[in-house]
Formats: structure tokens, sequence, C-alpha cells
């Protein structure tokens, strides 16, 4: 047993060693509104930390303590007023800019956890006491002994007991994470008066609010739901009398009024608030007045008035909102609207978005038929307007379908609501918006990796360089624009420039290129990069989204992932070398090979390998791994492959360059420049060869003919060998020579004795070609040859 | 086909007395069956799926149609051959004549050949429709009762027919006993006696098995010792060992009742103090109040759920998308345990698992249908495990053909995969979580032959009227029924197995009418009373170990040594992985660990059994792997890595070297005889012999050396005697 625990210690030891997290956590996990907070960064390359990017307002961090490569500490100063809730933030380091990572802001006074050895407040009798409404940052700690952490609260009779936890959404441990913590109210006798697990609001996060019976102590227990050996389990636990409602009904209304709401799920009991929606549509997080609890809920703000359900009878004018309760188990709900043939109406549910615990269903059918038009369960993340890695993602909100209707004819529609399971319940709340379609087109800058990989992700340009990512566009639900695109940077920093190519019909995805001047100033900003219609009578909606799994799990299934609406640029120090692309003389033959020549200028002290490979290259052109130009150099070659399919064409390509050290796949560690695009040609090859079918019998020689098909002039002569010969055949030196106006070439062959006998398949033609100074090499041909036996009569001799 | 064309067609194959003109022979009814008496259309032979050495018949006769077209259409004039009906393959073969994978099935001067011959010379005519089809079978006499040596007994089968008619069919059926040393069967059907006991004797035609009861007495008197009834169980026991001339062992001790119930109930030895306490107690009901006791602690439950948490395959998947993520296993098992600690009543469990909606997370008994699956959704393993589990009725062989050896046809088989066709699963607010509903809109099963669409219909029963609503209510309303008897006795002798360390029918899970029970009216009975009692297994529970049958010695008597299945004794049982690890454990008072698992969980506490806890000992000691629902599953046979394990491995030595109990007895300043005393009542429940005490205090040389009492210790550990119960 013991060795299996060193053996655990170990393997986790190498997982760590393995990070490729450029910060790995910061802690404490978050701070109260109008704190200052001395926060501390771990991870890798963090030395000169220069500055914090946050998404949110409300956050300034000032005092940077650098304490080498991967730690360091800054003092965060929140405001009073501070967005509440999930703050997200990069760091930018003299040469980097990190990936995103959280930090959370509580209305309540912060309190540590006092436990230091697992066991010190593991009862009611140990418990720690923590003032009503406070913010706990507590931590599960290591071991095999289950921690169970206890915390005494006295309230008033008649007051709440409120519990929120956050702990998955902190999303601290990247990998493996499973801090899935459950809380429990206990009474001074240790009878257990609520306990939550999941939410419906937050998923893996538990949410418990009772009434006190009396006057008195309680006591709250967070603890692992099941036992995982914790790993930077770390959680924040208000504790408090708040009011903390499941569900707000009707669960939004038209922008700029005000409406009456239902709150549900306080344990006080039900009660009507007049809610005043702000003017933009979209989410808004409101936050009842009454015993504020530290996190909102969620409404959603239309452009147009609210249905409420009252029997399904009522014909609806659209666009509108639909909003009604699930109440009994298997109801289903149903409204009438009046739609046109030619009308494209986008329906989009939010229930389980909002965080009501239904799975909605929906269907639409022509008024008293049976037949469905649509008929909608689930969402993918793209329907949503979210962007997804390798497919694998997932979120609650996909619950909520979302469809497109294009009524078959003019006249009377029904739509209807149920829950899949058929489950119900006060707070089963749902909302169905029902709007024109408006066609979108979102860009996407997402890693191809199941994690934010600043190599393929991050926007990190050096003062006088440049960084090139892909850009992917990505369809809003029913998009009908299908045309060219333009790219429009919104927001970048004064002294960079974007350089994106027109994305051709149909194009998804295209380097974008960003250059920083030489006297750019180090800094972060947040951009939009928006999709722009070439023909610009067309009316298209755009938005930046990016999205990052903040805590992996194995199976590349996710737990908590953060959606931005702006991408993170940051101008850094210049970088300690440029790097040239030559631009190829010749074109780049199908079935041939080519040189790409690059340079390096080394700047400053530096003398490092710079690392370099070419990317975005034609498709059927393949390239060797990475190149290392070691430091006594400054050129190298790079060679690229077409097979024979690479479609013919003029190509951007550029050369991608780095340091060495640091974390090659991530990037993380390195400095990175892009060289300027330049173009690559893939033409026809010059020539094709067809070997004529031949035959050797062993111990001799012969001669094989190849028919030429010339189809591009060179200069000059090419020398032509015969490759993939059977084993104990050679081409006789020297090889044939032809030049542009032959039409065969003839090769001597001649077979060893023990040459096994047979039909060989594949023998191929290599032809070297001098152009522009480069060897051009190409393949050709296929041909089959016969290795004969000795003919009998000398076989005698 | 009338009722005359079968009786003069059966002269040719039985010896009934009936004379008349030859008439021309059915294929369906006289060609078929020679096909299946000879073994032709078995599944090692050409009733293989893909046939054999080119040939395909149906397995057992299900498609006699398609038969017919292969043997006569498909190879036309090879098979058969019509101008010389003698130069037909098919004869050719069956007799060895050419060579024959399958060998000589009969001989030229048999009725079989004479049958296929003719039916070829009459021009191998296929059936008019509506012929007669065999509506069952009845073997007589049902019971034969031998005593001692005595002549073999003909048994005669007779086949019914939907027309009403009926004949003797011994020749073309099939036999087999299910104990040939007590009565073998031969191929007329004819009984011969053997050993003492009580055994089955079947034949088998068409689609129907029959059985006979066959008791083999031993010659000479038989007086009935006097012995008290304790309850029903008793009384049902007695009855029959009284019939076979079988005197029950004599009634356990204290001692050997004590660990025996402490094992049975709550999966621990007793301690010391527990010991001590019952010993002393001198009431006459305290063994009755000794599993009163025990059937409240936790440890009962725990157990229980550990049981049932093998059986409907409780694990999980790393990460898997099949909905069997560890916190759905985790919740799984949480639920079947606290369902336990409850006393819940078994046919509220079952239903709630059975007709289950909704999240895995929040309402974990639906995870019958991520667990039993383990993997994509397959609506037939699913109710073939479901129909395994809850009525020990194995399906699985109806799904290609009707059962050989059972009742159930292919209907009956897609039937009632039909009440799962419509589960539907999806992935809910987040990986782990998985929805589990019913698509009303789903259409049944597909039957394998012709595709047509089988309602959902009980097993053996109705049909309900299930549109629009979730076939799987009804079924969970069916399969708990308090008249369900397949539901009832299967729980009740699942409980029974658990308590003799075999069911009254075995395997558990193995119902099927070639597999009786070994006393019908006990099970009978047990399945009344567990229903009457709506399903509260404790109350069972309390009967049984409250019996005196279970409470009989394991020793047997010269009348009962050979019983193996009537209860006359207790039996000697191999402790399961798990109590045997928490046993080690206990009386050594060093916890074990385990990986992934908190400190301070005992063995019988793993959720998921030993698959996470990846523990050797639990492996080697066969823990059920959970892999399906077989109760066969968990190993309880020894093997030598069992007995190396216990004398070199890590978890007896280690426990023993980490022992704080022989330093706190000698610091305590016990003797040494009341060291060993304490060493065997921890380990054994028992004081030991005089003799043995004195064996063991002669390797005591130095009495404050704790190295003796630890190699008595390990010796004690070692011993068949602890690893059983008994």
């Amino acid at each position: 047993m013991r060795r299996a625990i060193l053996l655990a210690v170990l393997a986790a030891a190498a997982l760590r060693s393995d990070t490729i997290y450029m910060v790995d956590y910061l802690l404490p996990r978050g701070g109260s509104r109008g704190a200052s907070v001395e926060v501390e960064f771990r991870g890798l390359a963090l030395d000169d930390p220069r500055e914090i990017l946050f998404y949110q307002p409300g956050i300034r961090a000032t005092d940077f303590k650098s304490g080498g490569p991967t730690n360091f500490k800054v003092r965060f100063q929140i405001a009073a007023d501070c967005v509440l809730g999930e703050h997200v933030l990069r760091v930018r380091t003299a040469t980097a800019l990190s990936d995103a990572v959280t930090f959370w802001v509580s209305p309540f006074p912060a309190v540590r956890e006092t436990e230091t050895k697992i066991g010190e407040n593991d009862s009611i009798a140990k418990a720690q006491p923590v003032a009503p409404n406070s913010t706990v940052e507590g931590q599960i700690l290591p071991g095999q002994d289950m921690d169970r952490d206890f915390y005494r609260v006295d309230v008033e009779q008649g007051q709440r007991i409120s519990v929120e936890v956050e702990a998955a959404r902190l999303g601290t441990l990247h990998s493996g994470g499973e801090n899935d913590l459950e809380a429990l109210i206990l009474d001074s006798a240790g009878k257990e008066l609520a306990r939550n697990d999941d939410s419906a609001l937050y998923v893996q996060d538990p949410v418990v609010s009772v009434m006190a019976p009396r006057s008195g102590s309680y006591y709250v227990e967070i603890r692992q739901q099941m036992f995982y050996a914790p790993r930077q389990a770390w959680y924040r636990a208000h504790i408090g009398t708040f009011s903390r409602p499941t569900a707000i009904v009707p669960a939004g209304g038209q922008a700029g009024t005000t409406i009456e709401a239902r709150v549900l799920g306080d344990p006080a009991g039900e009660r009507t608030e007049r809610i005043a929606l702000p003017e933009r549509p979209g989410n808004f997080e409101y936050f009842t007045p009454v015993d504020t609890p530290p996190s909102g809920n969620m409404l959603r703000v239309s452009a147009y008035p609210n249905v409420i359900w009252g029997g399904g009878d009522r014909v609806v004018t659209l666009p509108a909102a639909l909003n009604g309760i699930l109440t009994k188990p298997g109801e289903k709900q149903t409204f009438r609207f009046a739609a046109k043939r030619g009308q494209a109406w986008k329906v989009q549910v939010y229930a389980r978005t909002l965080g009501a615990p239904v799975d909605p269903r929906i269907w639409i059918r022509a008024a008293g038929a049976t037949k469905n038009l649509v008929d909608a369960d689930d969402a993918r993340l793209q329907d949503l307007g979210l962007p997804s890695s390798r497919g694998t993602w997932y979120i609650k909100d996909q619950q909520d379908p979302v469809a497109v209707f294009r009524p078959p004819a003019d006249g009377e529609y029904e739509i209807g609501i149920e829950d899949t399971e058929g489950s119900a319940g006060p707070d089963h709340v749902y909302r169905i918006e029902i709007e024109s379609v408006r066609d979108t087109v979102y860009t996407h800058i997402t890693a191809p990796d199941f994690y934010q990989n600043p190599r393929f992700a991050g926007l990190i340009v050096p003062r006088g360089g440049r960084w090139t990512v892909d850009v992917q566009l990505a369809q809003g639900i029913g998009n009908n624009y299908k045309g060219e695109i333009e790219l429009e940077a919104v927001g970048l920093p004064r002294g960079v420039t974007m350089t994106a190519p027109r994305f051709p019909r149909g194009a998804t995805r295209m380097p974008v290129e960003f250059r920083a001047d030489a006297d750019a100033e180090p800094q972060a900003a947040l951009i939009e990069l928006l999709a722009r219609p070439v023909d610009k009578g067309t009316k298209l909606e755009s938005g930046s989204r990016q999205g990052f799994a903040l805590t992996n799990r194995a199976g590349e299934m996710p737990w908590h992932f953060v959606f931005l609406n702006r991408y993170a640029l940051a101008v850094t120090e210049a970088a300690p070398f440029d790097i040239e692309l030559e631009k190829p003389a010749i074109a780049l033959a199908q079935n041939g090979e080519l040189m790409l020549h690059a340079k390096v200028t080394r700047r400053l002290d530096f003398s490092g390998a710079v690392e370099i490979q070419p990317d975005w290259l034609p498709p059927g052109v393949s390239k060797e791994g990475m190149l290392t130009i070691p430091p006594e150099k400054d050129q190298a070659d790079f060679r690229v492959q077409a097979n024979d399919k690479a479609p013919p064409g003029a190509y951007r390509i550029a050369m991608n360059a780095s340091t060495t050290g640091g974390y090659a796949s991530s990037g993380v560690g390195r400095v990175r420049v892009s060289s300027e695009f330049v173009e690559l040609r893939v033409e026809q090859p010059y020539l094709t060869i067809e070997l004529q079918r031949g035959s050797v019998e062993r111990g001799k020689q012969a001669e094989l003919t190849g028919m030429v098909r010339q189809l591009r002039p060179f200069e000059g002569k090419a020398t032509v060998k015969l490759g993939q010969l059977p084993r104990g055949v050679q081409m006789v030196e020297p090889a044939p020579e032809i030049t542009a106006a032959d039409r065969t070439v003839v090769f001597r062959i001649a077979a060893e004795a023990s040459v096994l006998a047979g039909l060989y398949q594949g023998v191929t033609c290599e032809v070297t070609i001098r152009e522009a100074g480069q060897v051009v090499r190409q393949k050709t041909g296929t041909g089959v040859l016969r290795v004969d036996e000795a003919k009998r009569s000398e076989a005698g001799q | 086909m009338k009722l005359g064309l079968l009786l003069l067609a059966a002269p040719l194959m039985a010896g009934t007395n009936v004379v008349g003109p030859v008439k021309p022979l059915s294929f369906r009814l006289d060609v078929m069956p020679v096909f299946f008496r000879g073994g032709c259309n078995s599944g090692a032979c050409h009733g293989a799926a893909a046939g054999k050495d080119g040939f395909h018949l149906s397995l057992f006769g299900y498609d006699p149609a398609g038969d017919y077209w292969r043997l006569t259409q498909q190879v036309v004039g090879r098979r058969i051959d019509l101008p010389v009906p003698e130069q037909s393959l098919l004869l050719r073969k069956a007799l060895g004549a050419v060579p024959h994978s399958g060998g000589r099935r009969f001989k030229a001067d048999s009725e079989s050949y004479e049958t296929l011959v003719r039916w070829i010379r009459e021009g191998a005519p296929d059936d008019a429709p509506g012929v007669p089809q065999v509506t069952g079978i009845a073997l007589t006499p049902d019971k034969v009762v031998f005593s001692g040596k005595s002549k073999p007994r003909p048994l005669q089968v007779v086949a019914k027919y939907s027309d009403g008619s009926s004949r003797v069919v011994n020749r073309l059926a099939l036999y087999f006993s299910n104990n040939k040393s007590t009565a073998d069967i031969d191929a007329q059907g004819s009984v011969t006696a053997g050993k003492r006991g009580d055994t089955f004797v079947f034949a088998r035609f068409a689609r129907y098995t029959v059985d006979a009861e066959i008791m083999v007495l031993p010659p000479g008197r038989f007086s009935w010792p006097k012995t008290p009834v304790n309850n029903y169980i008793d009384e049902l026991v007695d009855a029959k060992l009284r019939k076979l001339k079988i005197a029950p062992s004599r009634l356990g001790s204290d001692e050997e009742f004590l660990r025996r119930v402490f094992f049975d109930l709550i999966g621990l030895p007793p301690t010391p103090q527990e010991y001590a306490q019952f010993l002393g107690d001198h009431s006459t009901n305290k063994r009755v109040s000794l599993v009163d006791a025990l059937l409240e602690r936790d440890e009962f439950a725990e157990l229980w759920a550990a049981r049932w948490a093998e059986t409907l395959k409780v694990r999980s998947d790393n990460n898997s998308a099949f909905g069997t993520d560890r916190k759905a296993a985790y919740a799984y098992y949480a639920w079947i345990r606290d369902e336990m600690k409850r006393d819940a009543p078994l046919d509220e469990f079952v239903r709630a698992q059975v007709a289950g909606t909704g999240s895995n997370l929040r309402n974990p008994p639906v995870n019958l249908y991520t667990m039993l699956p383990q993997g994509p959704y397959d609506a037939k393993a699913v109710a073939q495990d479901v129909a395994q589990v809850f009525t020990g009725v194995r399906m699985q062989c109806a799904q290609c053909h009707n059962h050989p050896f059972d009742r159930w046809t292919q209907d009956d088989y897609y039937g009632f995969v039909s009440f799962f066709t419509g589960v539907k699963r999806k992935v809910a607010s987040e990986a782990r979580e998985f929805y589990i509903y019913d698509d009303p809109a789903a259409p049944p099963a597909g039957h394998l032959l012709d595709g047509r669409l089988v309602p959902a219909r009980f097993l053996g029963g109705d049909e309900p009227d299930v549109k629009g609503a979730d076939p799987r209510v009804a079924l969970a309303a069916w399969l708990t029924a308090k008249d369900n008897a397949l539901f009832r006795q299967n729980l009740a002798n699942r409980i029974w197995a658990a308590f003799f360390g075999r069911g009254i029918v075995e395997p558990v899970d193995d119902v099927r009418v070639s597999n009786p029970p070994s006393n019908r009216e006990l099970i009978e009975e047990l399945g009344r009373r567990l229903a009457a009692y709506k399903f509260d297994a404790k109350r069972l529970i309390r009967d049984i170990c409250g019996s005196r049958t279970y409470q009989l010695a394991v020793e047997p008597n010269a009348s009962n040594r050979g019983d193996a299945d009537l209860f006359s004794h207790q039996r000697l049982r191999r402790l399961r992985a798990d109590v045997l690890l928490d046993a080690i454990s206990q009386v050594t008072a060093t916890p074990s660990t385990f990986a992934e698992t908190p400190n301070g969980m005992r063995a019988v506490e793993l959720y998921e059994g030993g698959r996470r806890a990846n523990n050797y000992f639990l492996k080697t000691f066969g823990l059920c792997p959970r892999d399906s629902v077989n109760a066969s599953e968990a190993r309880l046979e020894p093997t030598l890595a069992q007995a190396l394990e216990l004398l070199n491995g890590d978890t007896v030595e280690g426990k023993l070297a980490r022992s704080p109990l022989v330093d706190g007895d000698l610091k305590a300043g016990r003797t040494p005889e009341e060291i060993v005393d304490d060493l065997y009542i921890r380990t054994l429940s028992r004081t030991p012999s005089p003799a043995e005490l004195k064996k063991m205090l002669a390797l005591v040389t130095d009495p404050k050396d704790r190295k003796a009492y630890d190699d008595i210790f390990w010796a004690l550990l070692n011993s068949t005697e602890f690893e059983f119960n008994h």
C-alpha cells in the first residue's frame, strides 16, 4: 500500500512537471467589494509581470512584486461597486500574455478558513464561527482522510440560513478537476435541515437556503460530495441570511420597461418585485434588493413584449417572448401565433440557461394539425453562437432548444413546450423568444487543443514584430449570408495594425496578421474582430466569441468554461530576433518538393537557437516537423512536399519562429514571431513519365523505357532516376538525362542472381531539375517490372 | 391435417397399436423431429447461425418453412434426389456414407432413416397450410419413486396438437437428467435409479420441455429423529427430508451460530466483547434477539448494498460518454445503500429502477439504464438483464430461437424487449449527468425472423395497453405485483442463497423448467411470505435465521452426507473476498486503505467493489468484477494465488506487523493462556480445545516476546476455519 501511495505521489509529480499553464492558479480565489487583497499568481514564465487585463470593470491591480519565473504578487483594489461574481483576467508580462483565469468578487467580507490540518474543524464541536453574510475562503485539504469543514453561524428565528458555494466554478484545477462539493445545514443537535450537492443554478456547486426554526447556532458543513484525492480544492462559501431566489417569472421582458415579476424559491416565501429592465437587449443579471444574494438571477431583455401563458388559446403577435411555468408533471403548454410564408423566425428557449431545472422540448405545428414542423429538444453549441473545441464541449445551456421556423404557408400555428422527462415544479420557468432571423456570422479564435493555447489562441505582438493566427468564421443559426467576408478590427491599440485576407465564399478559417510598430507602447487591450459583408448593401450582424475550458476532465469533457465576446491582444517588448521568409522563386510542383529559405536576424544580445516552421501551407502540402536554426547559424532551408492532389494555385504562407525552451506545444515560455506572408504557387509537374512494362532476368541487365509527357518547360537537363525497384535490382548509373524536348527516357537496370522472381509494381521515377538556383525534385509514374528466372539453357551451363 | 392422419403416421415412430393404411408424412410433424432428435439442427451443427459445411438448418427447427426451402430448393437435385431417394445427400450424409463432419447420425435400419427416405419417395412434399402445431407435451408418470435397486421404468411422452389430437413421441423426443447419479434416462425414455436422492428427468419435443420427479430411496427402515421445529421453513425442509429418508444434522452450537450469523448478516466476525456477551447470555431466545440486533446495524444494509451493487453492475467507466461516470456509479450505490438502510420494500426498490425517469444524479435508480448496458444502449441486452436480475429467467436464447430448455418463445423475447425500446439517454447539465426517459413514439422491437413489430408483453403474460405511455411503468407494476410468482420467488431465492451458499433454485439466476427447485414447496412458500410481508426482506431473513434449518451444524451424519441441495445440514462457505478482508482488518485491528477511497472505509463499502480500489487481495479472492449480472461472477473457489496471498502476501503479514493487539495484551499483563484464548476468539469465535491450547503454549518460550503470539495469530488467520463460514 505504501508503495502504491508513493507511486501515486510520483505520478502526480510527473503530471505537475508537465503542466503547460502559464497561470496555474492565483490565491486567494476572490475578494470582497471595497477590499484590497494581495493576490499571488503561480505558474510558468511569469517573470516581469506588467499588467493584469480584466474583462469586467471594478478591479485595479497595483504593486507587482516579482518572485521569479514561477510566481508574483500583486494587489487587487476592488471597487465598492465592482461587478459581482466571476472576473476573467489575463497577465501581461514583458514578453507574453497569459491564459485566461478567474477571480471572484463577493459582496460579503471574506473570512479565511483556519484549518491547517484535517480534522481541526470536522465536527459541530470544532466548527469555526463565522458572522452571518460572510464569504469563507476555504479548502478541502489534501489527504486520504476525508476533509469536512464545519462553520457555525448564529441567526435569529425567522431569518434564513443560506449557503452558496463557488468551487467547481472557480475552475482552479485545470485538469482532472473534481472539486465537486456538497453543503449541509445542521442544527445544534446535528440534525440535517437541508443539503445540496448539485444545484439547478450552478450545476456542480451547491446552493441551499432554509428558514431558522428558532434563534441560535446553526452549522454549515462543506465537504466533497464523493471522495476524490483533493488537489487545489479551494472553495468560496457564502454563508448568511441572504435571499436565494431559484427563479424569477417572467424571466425577462421588453427593453426599457418595468415588469412585475414573481420571485420564486426563497424559503421565506414567494414575493413580487418590480424590475426595471435595461435598454439593451440581451442577458441581464438581476439582484433582488431584498437581502441581496452574492449572485444574481439571469433574466432576458428583448426588443419585444412579453406574453404570459394562459391556456393556449390566445393568438400571439410576433415577435414575442412567451413565458410560463411547467408546474404539473408531464404538462404541455401551447401558444398560437399567425405567420406568413417567406418569414423566418428564430425560436429560442431560455430555461436551463437561466438556471431553471427544466429540460425543454418545443414543437411547432399548423393549428389543429398533428404533424410537427419543428421538433427541437437540445441545441448545439454553435447554434447558440458559441465556439467548441473538438466538438466535446458541453454546457447546460444546450438543453434549451433553438430552431428556425419557416412557415410553409400563411396561417395560424401552434407552438408547444414540455419537459422532455416530464418533470415539473414551482420554479420550472421558461421563456421562448421568437424573433426574425438576423443574418449573423461570428468570429472565433479557438485553439485546436482542449486547453487555451497561446500559440494558437493568443494575440501577442512584439513591438516591431508580427503575430499571425487563424481566425475562424461561424454561421449564426439561420444565417443566409453566404458571400465574401472582410474582417474589421475594433479597439486595436495605437500602433497595431491587422492584415486580414478577404474570406472567400465558404471559407471558415484564414490566417490574420497583427503587426505592432517598433514604437508601439507595450500594453494589453480587449479587441473585437467582426465579420463584414463585402457586399455593402447587405446587413450582417457579427460578434467575437472565444471560449476556454477552465476545468478539463478526462475524455475531454470539461466542466467549467468561460465564453468571452472580446479577444485580448498584448503588445509586448520587442522580440530578440526577426524572421524573414524568402519568396520561393519557383512553384511547388504536384508530387514534388521545394526548399523554403528562411533567415533569422538576431537582435540585442540574443544568441540562442531559433525554431522555425512554415504555416498555412496549401492543402495537400506537407512539411517536416520543426527545424532548429542553431546559435551559430542564421539561415535554413525548410523542405515542403506536395502530393499529387494539391490543387494548383497561389497561396499565402508565412514562417513562424520562436525561441527555444519553455513549452513547444503551447508556446508558454517562448517568444514567437511570424514572418511576412509570401506567395507560394502550386503548379502541375514539369513532366510525367509513364514506364513501359519491362522485364529482366536474374543475373542479367535489361532496359526500361519511360514515355515522357512534357507539361511545363524547364531549362537545361533533368536527371531521372528509378525508385522503388525490387531488392537486388539496381539502376545502372549514370542516370539518364532529358531535356524539355525529349519524349522518351531509357534506363538500364541490372538484376542480381538472388532476386526473387516475380512481378513488382510501384516502380517510380524521381526527376531532378535545377531551376532558379534550386534543386527541384519531383516524383512521377508507376511502372511494373517482371523479374524472370534465368533462361534454362544458361542455367544449365 | 386431421387427427386420423397423424395417428396413422404414428406406428412408424412409436410402439402404439394403431393399424391402417399408411398415409403421407408431414414435413413439420414427422420430418423436422428427425432433425431435432438427430441433433442435426443443434447449435453446434447445422443449427449454427452460419450453418455448417454449407448447409444451414434453423436452430432447433424454429423456421420450418426456411428449412424446407433449404432442403428442397437451395441446391436442387442434390440434397434431395427425388428419382433415386437413397442417393439424396441428406441421407448419405446422415448415414455417414459420405464424409460428414457430424459422422453417422443414424443407421439405415433406423426409424429416422425410414422416415426421411419415405418422405423423399413421396416426393418430399411440403405441408398443406394449416398443419397442426404442437401445443404441449406431457411426460407420464410425472413422479417415480424407486426404493433401493429396482428395474428401469419407462416413461411416455405424449404431444398434443392444435387440432386436438395427440400422439406418443417417445422416439422423437430428447431426454436428459438433472442428476445422472440419482436417475439416468436413456434415448427411449427409460429411467434407471442410482444413488439416494431426488431429481428430475426431462423430455424435450418441439419447443416444449417437461419434467418428471424421480426419487430414489435407500432400502431399509428409516426413523425420523425427533427434532424441534422453529417455523414453517423447518416444516417444509423436514417434509422433503423425511420423504427421502434423510436425517438432518445436529443443531449448531452457540459459538457456531454466533460466528455464522455475524458473517451472514453484517459481514464481520463478532468482536471478543460481542462473543462474551452472547456466550454469557442464558436467555432462551438469545439467538432470535441477536438476529434482531444485527438486522438493525448499518453493516447489514451495507452488505446487502454490496450484493445488489454487484448484481446491478454498479461501476464507472472513466468519464464515459454513456452516463457511467464515477458520480453516477456513486449516486446509484448510495441510493441502494440508503434504500437498504431504510428497509425499503423490495418491490418499491425494483419499481423505482425499472420505471425510473429523469436525471441519473438526482434520481439515481435510473442508473439501471446506464449501468446494465455500460456502453451504448441496447434494449435487448437491457431486457435480458432485467429479466435475469429480477425474475431469474435467462431470456437470451430466445433472441435467435425459441428457448430450447424452457418455455420462452421468440415472441416472448421480443415482446419483453419492447418494454425497453423507447428508453432514451442524453447528456443533461454536464458531462457526468444523463437524462433517462421513455420516448412514447419509439416503435416496439422487431422480430428477428420477419421484422414484424412485437408489442410489449409481460413474460408469459398479457399485452398491456401502453399507447402513449411509458411501458416500463406497466412492466414495473406487473413485475413487482404480489401475485407474480417469478418475481417473489426469485427474490426469496436470492435471499435464501445468501444464508446457505446456494439457492433452492441454483444458480439463482437460472430459473427454467429444466432447472427445477430442489424443494418446490419451500421456494413457493418463501415467495408467498415475502409478498405477504410487503416485500420486507428483513422479515424473511428473520424467518430464515430463526429456522432450525439455518442453525444446523455443518458436519453431516450418515444419512445426509450425500445431500447437496436439500438443506439437511449447513454448508461450508468461503467468505466473500471483501468480507474476508474486512474480517482480517477487524481481527487484527488494522483498517485497510484503498486507492481512490477515503480512510475508514471497509471493503464491503467500496461503491464500485474492487474496481477502483485496485486491491490485489480483493481481486485474488474473486470479488465480483461487475462485468455482467451473472450471479456466478463472484468467485469463491480456492486458488493457489489465494493461499500464497494469505501465507506470504502483504495483507496478513502487513496487518500482523501493524496490529497493536498483542502488544496491548502484553502491556496489560495478560497471561499466555489469556492471549491465546483472545486470539482464538477474535479469529475463530471460539476458545481453543485443551489439545490446541497445549500445542500453542508450547510455542511460547518467552511469554513477553511478541513473536510467538504473532506466529499463532498468523497460523489462525491462515486456517481454513478462519476463511470459511460454517
